[in-house]
């Protein structure tokens, strides 16, 4: 998660994450030639969408909760949304494109979170690190988050969100 | 759990589902993730975003739903954000 040249992934995973980091970094810098380079990867256009999708849905909700104060959990709470996610989903209604999941019954939900017990620690200088991103223009900004991504590392996220289960939660931290 | 900015949104008298939710949640002494207020604050319009995450994260894909749990994940580690 926090070094993607090095992480333990295969080439392919690797050009998909890289797209995904370019976009989030600045999505006008994505070309023709980047979508190319996943193709060549092996990546099909159906699966760069819904990733395209994911990522910008993402974006969405990351910008949601920062500008209205959303906050950090308990540890508790990410153990029940975790398990909420994994058991339910979504959303209340997903029957018409849900594959595997079973509908929820309580409910609309909220975006998967992540745990992170190092939220609270991290949560002031990211937003820190947000502002000087939109008052400073990008280059300081991205040294900054790049350290702070770096502190962020944390395995404890992995263990304690059963969505992440399936595979890779390492990559996380 | 820090208040969030807006207070009329945090505190809004919470419409079905969500008011049950809530109860239950209280009751059981769950902390109610603040991104649920969000989400019941104008229920007709988030319901559809709801379902639009479900079919996103869920739905049929190439992409296995652990993978884009993890593009999530990446996603919003690389805003810092660590929802």
């Amino acid at each position: 998660m926090n070094d993607l040249d090095n992480a333990p992934i295969s080439d392919k995973d690797r050009t998909l994450y890289a797209f995904i980091r370019k976009m989030v970094r600045d999505s006008t810098s994505i070309g023709q030639e980047d979508v190319d380079v996943a193709r060549k990867a092996g990546w099909s256009d159906e699966a760069l969408y819904d990733a395209i999708t994911v990522c910008s849905l993402f974006q969405f909700y990351n910008n949601w909760i920062d500008a209205t104060g959303v906050g950090d959990m308990p540890a508790l709470g990410y153990e029940m949304s975790g398990h909420r996610l994994a058991t339910d989903g979504y959303a209340q209604e997903p029957q018409s494109e849900s594959r595997s999941e079973p509908a929820g019954s309580n409910g609309s939900r909220g975006p998967g979170r992540s745990t992170s017990s190092k939220r609270a620690t991290v949560l002031n200088s990211s937003r820190k690190s947000k502002a000087a991103k939109r008052s400073n223009g990008s280059s300081a900004s991205t040294t900054l988050k790049r350290s702070k991504r770096s502190k962020a590392t944390n395995t404890s996220r992995k263990s304690r969100r059963p969505t992440a289960k399936a595979s890779q939660g390492r990559r996380r931290g | 759990m820090k208040p969030m900015y807006l207070s009329v949104v945090e505190n809004h008298d919470a419409a079905e589902p969500h008011a049950t939710m809530f109860k239950q949640m209280r009751g059981a002494g769950i902390p109610i993730p603040q991104i649920l207020h969000l989400f019941a604050f104008k229920p007709e319009r988030t319901q559809y975003l709801s379902l639009f995450t479900q079919g996103v994260m869920r739905g049929p894909s190439p992409l296995p739903p652990w993978q884009r749990e993890l593009i999530a994940a990446f996603t919003s580690k690389l805003n810092q954000c660590l929802f």
